[in-house]
């Protein structure tokens, strides 16, 4: 196993630049997952790390030895792809064979410790009894545990794993998510792994690294980017439902400290001004509170919380997804409380110290 | 919704339009079947179609062309065969290069771009041969290779490199990048990729082409007929020539459409399995 | 506005069964999913009730007229397509009237039913935009606009949203929740999306392999499932199932699963268990993931012994996937908690809230 590093790595498709300047290192051992939305430059990464794709600018080591003008086959890396990429005209077992049989590794490999491996790998993906089958004869989620195979027989340096369980069904998901972080533990691999789902990410990361066009936005562990989002993008795209956003600003009243949206006022310490007010001149600025982060009640129990008309209920399980509608924006209240209904009027309020601000006009994170 | 009638009258349409062409397709075959086996008499006389009834199975071309014309068939029947087998695996072993090149890679000669130069080259395609063959008669001559066999290869592979690499280039256009880029990853250079992935799956469009070329060689006339002379006559010339005697033999003429039939028949059934399946490239739904 | 409701519906292609002897209503302004896995008849139902296939037997009423043998345009329903489907040619406006012009609407009563459903679904200020000027979210909407000025009888929807972002699915669902409130049409969605279908449902109707499983408010099909598979459908992260043999111990009944795991029952349970005279002692307990606690020590209540398999952690909630040997669990915990892989834990399984199934047929048994 080994460790990556991207060194100011962009790359460049005629006037588009797919990632642009990006840096970051994989630990030895670490479940390393890059979240984005589509077009964010997460298989570019990928590709580029694997030598498919050269690197426009920057360098990317594997183990401290620099690999821009290697190719793929002299990495050792596995990659799985989005599109699964088998190889239609060989069965299963020949298309997770095909690694270990490839003539750079010839004779690393007996027949009987291939069909051994292979076996191991299919018993974990649960397609042992497909072996035999041509890929055409598979169903999408069987293909796609397939491609895993194929990355998962061998036991290279890095593991790239290219959005593999997006197109599995959720009940699927759900019980690939954990083997698969289990396998990546009890064996110490590295692996990098892109996904466009927040809550994969959330779940598998040890650390989380998202980006949006191509950009690198924010480094670190699941926590840190769940808990202090550096900026409004982040902090949007990550947690569920999504953060709720609403203009806000600083008022003093009755010679104390509030902030006041549309949703919610809430009473601050001088610590919170003062820091939000140091770093930015106006007093204006964007508050964001997570939807389990707010309460409601039917009564108004402290003197700052505020009224708003229930917009919709959503059940969720256990749980109701209120939302609430001011003027163009919604805002989610997560709750246990199921007897409210559209139309409802209740008291909103929040905790100061579960408030996120960023910068009205870039956005990004202001302490 | 259509009623039962406007189906029962949809049904018998198709059926008619569905049978009528097949007796317009398959009539000219019946027709020199039955010629194969009549007497001069009946041919000139009649016509007739049905044998025992119209007419009395003879056998006289049969008799013709294991005797007297046994050399000239068996000559021209392997001349045929060798052409065709030979310069459709040449034509489908290089187009599958050029084709696959320009599938994948990018070229630029001045302003020329990938699809430029496909069309140049089945622009060569674009004539009825005649134009070409003059010259090409000039060509032969200067090289010595009127009347020969290597000439005749030559010549068909001429004729099928481009329609070859035009059709192949489709194909290999639609087989998604990413299956390479996995055997990179795997482990596996360009040239094992090609020939361990590439090819095996591509087996269904080469076959196709390969069945193709060879229809195209074994019935070519034009250019046999201008190139060759004796030693190197095929199947097409033969038969041809069997009309420019005193009075065109339609029995011997059909006897050798029937044997012409049998190689790419042949054929057929062997490739078939290749050409029935293609393959999926099962990505994501 | 209309009731709709399918008696006895089959659909056959081939030998395939797609739907199954359906017998199914949609009351007047309900909302009503039908949820399931792919191939399990949902959209071929939809299909039969807007006429895009005719069903092999059985009866389809929408309103009180009888539309089996209806062309799709006669029966009064709109359909809306994951696929937005609008004309990139004509603006907002002119895609939305498009409907009403070929039924020859008059031009003033066309602007006030554009304008009409355009104000409720907020997109009156962009009627004069070419469809590509729009956002995702926009695009849905115009899409749906356009099957709500004709005014159907029926709404019908097959995943429209299923395709969008999360933000902006998360959005939409709000959103036509309400324009339903608005409107007060009747709907059927179809849907795979169990969170979709329990968000925005008045009822749902799971459905699984062309057979209807149960027929529902949402809450009923969370709490009270009547098989198995509607237990793992809906519900995230999934139920967890163990076989269970019923014991009697000193005159109370336990849950055993092999020797290695005991769980006591509630009194109540012990009761109806053993009313029911079952012909096996073997049940499959149901629990989910939010009935089940955890603890680092043992108690009273926490005594079931465990390991921890592995963690996820999806920001505000915290699920643990729990091993006893080869038995896994899925526990959903508040992120605060910390463990290690493989720590010892105790369980706390909440008893009112365990499902008992017929490990056999699937079926609920209390």
């Amino acid at each position: 196993m080994a460790e990556v590093h991207l060194e100011n790595v962009s790359k460049t498709y005629g006037k588009v630049d797919a990632v642009k300047n990006l840096s970051i290192d994989c630990q030895d051992g670490e479940f390393f997952v890059i979240l984005g939305p589509t077009g964010a430059g997460k298989t570019t990464t990928l590709k580029m790390i694997s030598g498919i794709e050269k690197v426009s600018r920057g360098s990317i080591y594997i183990d401290n030895k620099i690999m821009n003008n290697l190719s793929p086959q002299e990495r050792d890396v596995a990659m799985v792809f989005e599109t699964y990429a088998l190889y239609p005209h060989l069965p299963v077992f020949e298309n997770i064979a095909s690694p270990l049989k490839a003539p750079i590794r010839r004779g690393k490999f007996s027949s009987k410790k291939i069909r051994d491996r292979i076996h191991e790998v299919a018993r974990m993906l649960e397609i042992e009894d497909l072996l035999n089958r041509m890929p055409d004869q598979l169903s999408g989620g069987q293909r796609q545990r397939v491609g895993l195979g194929r990355a998962l027989v061998r036991e290279p340096a890095v593991f790239l794993m290219d959005e593999p369980i997006a197109h599995l069904d959720a009940k699927l998901r759900d019980f690939l998510r954990p083997e698969l972080r289990r396998w990546q533990k009890d064996h110490g691999f590295t692996i990098i792994y892109t996904t466009h789902d927040h809550l994969e990410a959330l779940s598998m990361g040890d650390r989380i690294a998202i980006l949006k066009s191509g950009e690198l936005q924010q480094l670190g562990s699941p926590s840190e980017i769940y808990n202090h989002p550096v900026n409004e993008f982040v902090a949007l795209n990550v947690g569920f439902p999504p953060m709720n956003i609403l203009q806000g600003c600083f008022m003093i009243k009755e010679y104390k400290m509030l902030i006041e949206t549309e949703a919610f006022r809430v009473r601050v310490n001088n610590e919170v001004a003062k820091k939000v007010a140091k770093e930015k001149e106006s007093v204006k600025v964007k508050i964001g509170v997570r939807a389990h982060d707010v309460q409601l009640s039917t009564t108004k129990l402290q003197p700052y919380s505020s009224k708003a008309e229930v917009y919709v209920v959503e059940p969720m399980g256990l749980e109701r997804v209120v939302i609430f509608k001011f003027g163009e924006q919604f805002f989610s209240v997560l709750t246990r409380d199921i007897g409210l209904e559209p139309g409802d009027v209740v008291w909103l309020e929040t905790k100061p110290e579960k408030l996120h601000f960023f910068d009205k006009r870039t956005g990004s994170r202001l302490m | 919704m259509p009623s039962a009638r406007i189906k029962y009258l949809s049904l018998v349409i198709r059926i008619l339009l569905i049978g009528s062409w097949i007796l317009f397709a398959l009539f000219p075959i019946y027709w020199m079947v039955i010629t194969a086996f009549k007497a001069p008499k009946d041919i000139y006389g009649g016509p007739f179609y049905f044998p025992k009834i119209d007419f009395e199975v003879a056998v006289l071309s049969w008799n013709w062309l294991f005797t007297e014309g046994r050399d000239t068939l068996i000559s021209a029947l392997i001349n045929s065969i060798v052409f065709a087998t030979l310069s459709s695996l040449f034509v489908v072993g290089i187009a599958s290069f050029s084709a696959y090149g320009l599938a994948r890679f990018r070229y630029r000669y001045g302003k020329l771009r990938n699809n430029d130069l496909l069309f140049l080259i089945l622009s060569q395609r674009m004539m009825p041969p005649i134009v070409a063959i003059f010259g090409l008669f000039l060509i032969y001559k200067f090289l010595g290779l009127l009347d020969s066999r290597p000439g005749m290869v030559l010549l068909y592979m001429w004729f099928n490199l481009p329609l070859a690499v035009f059709l192949l280039r489709d194909f290999f256009a639609g087989i998604p990048l990413e299956i390479e880029q996995a055997a990179a990853v795997d482990g596996y250079t360009k040239m094992q990729q090609l020939f361990k992935f590439i090819f095996p799956m591509a087996k269904p469009a080469l076959a196709a082409t390969y069945m193709l070329c060879f229809i195209f060689a074994w019935n070519e006339f034009l250019g046999a007929l201008i190139i060759t002379f004796e030693r190197a006559q095929t199947l097409p010339v033969l038969i041809a020539g069997m009309i420019s005697q005193m009075e065109p033999m339609w029995w011997i003429i059909s006897a050798l459409g029937i044997i012409s039939i049998i190689p790419p028949a042949i054929l057929a059934i062997f490739l078939d399995k290749y050409l029935a399946r293609g393959l999926l490239f099962g990505g994501p739904r | 506005m209309a009731e709709v409701s399918l008696r006895n519906v089959c659909k056959s292609f081939g030998k395939v069964q797609a739907v199954k002897n359906l017998t199914l209503s949609c009351k007047d302004r309900e909302f009503l999913a039908l949820l399931g896995p792919s191939g399990c008849g949902k959209t071929t139902t939809l299909r039969m009730i807007v006429g895009l296939e005719v069903s092999s037997k059985g009866a389809i009423y929408i309103g009180d007229r009888l539309v089996n043998h209806l062309e799709p345009q006669q029966r009064d329903v709109a359909m809306v397509f994951e696929t937005y489907g609008l004309y990139p040619h004509f603006t907002v406006y002119e895609n939305m009237a498009y409907p009403l012009k070929i039924r020859k609407v008059s031009s003033e009563e066309r602007q006030k039913r554009v304008r009409r459903i355009a104000r409720i679904l907020r997109i009156d200020d962009v009627l004069n935009r070419m469809p590509r000027q729009l956002s995702g979210g926009q695009k849905q909407r115009v899409g749906l606009g356009r099957a709500l000025v004709r005014e159907p009888a029926v709404t019908l929807m097959d995943e429209p949203i299923s395709h969008l972002d999360a933000k902006l699915r998360h959005e939409m669902r709000g959103e036509l929740k309400r324009i339903h409130r608005e409107l007060g049409n009747t709907t059927i969605y179809v849907t795979h999306d169990q969170l979709e279908a329990v968000a925005l449902a008045d009822r749902i109707a799971v459905m699984r392999l062309g057979e209807l499983q149960q027929l529902g408010h949402p809450d009923e099909i969370y709490s009270q499932p009547v098989n198995e598979f509607v237990a793992a459908f809906v519900g995230a992260p999934p139920i967890n199932f163990i076989d269970c043999q019923v014991k009697s111990d000193k005159g109370r009944l336990f849950l055993r699963h092999d020797d290695f795991i005991k769980i006591p029952l509630a009194d109540q349970q012990q009761e109806r268990l053993s009313k029911l005279s079952l012909q096996t002692n073997e049940v499959r307990l149901g629990i989910r993931p939010q009935d089940i606690d955890i603890s680092s020590h043992e108690d009273r209540s926490h005594c079931v012994q465990a390991s921890i398999y592995i963690t996820e952690l999806f920001g505000d909630r915290l699920v643990v996937t729990a091993k006893i040997r080869e038995v896994r669990f899925k526990i959903e915990m508040s992120p605060d908690l910390t463990v290690r892989i493989d720590q010892p834990i105790w369980l706390n399984f909440d008893k009112s809230k365990f499902h008992f199934f017929d490990p056999r047929t699937g079926l609920r048994i209390i």
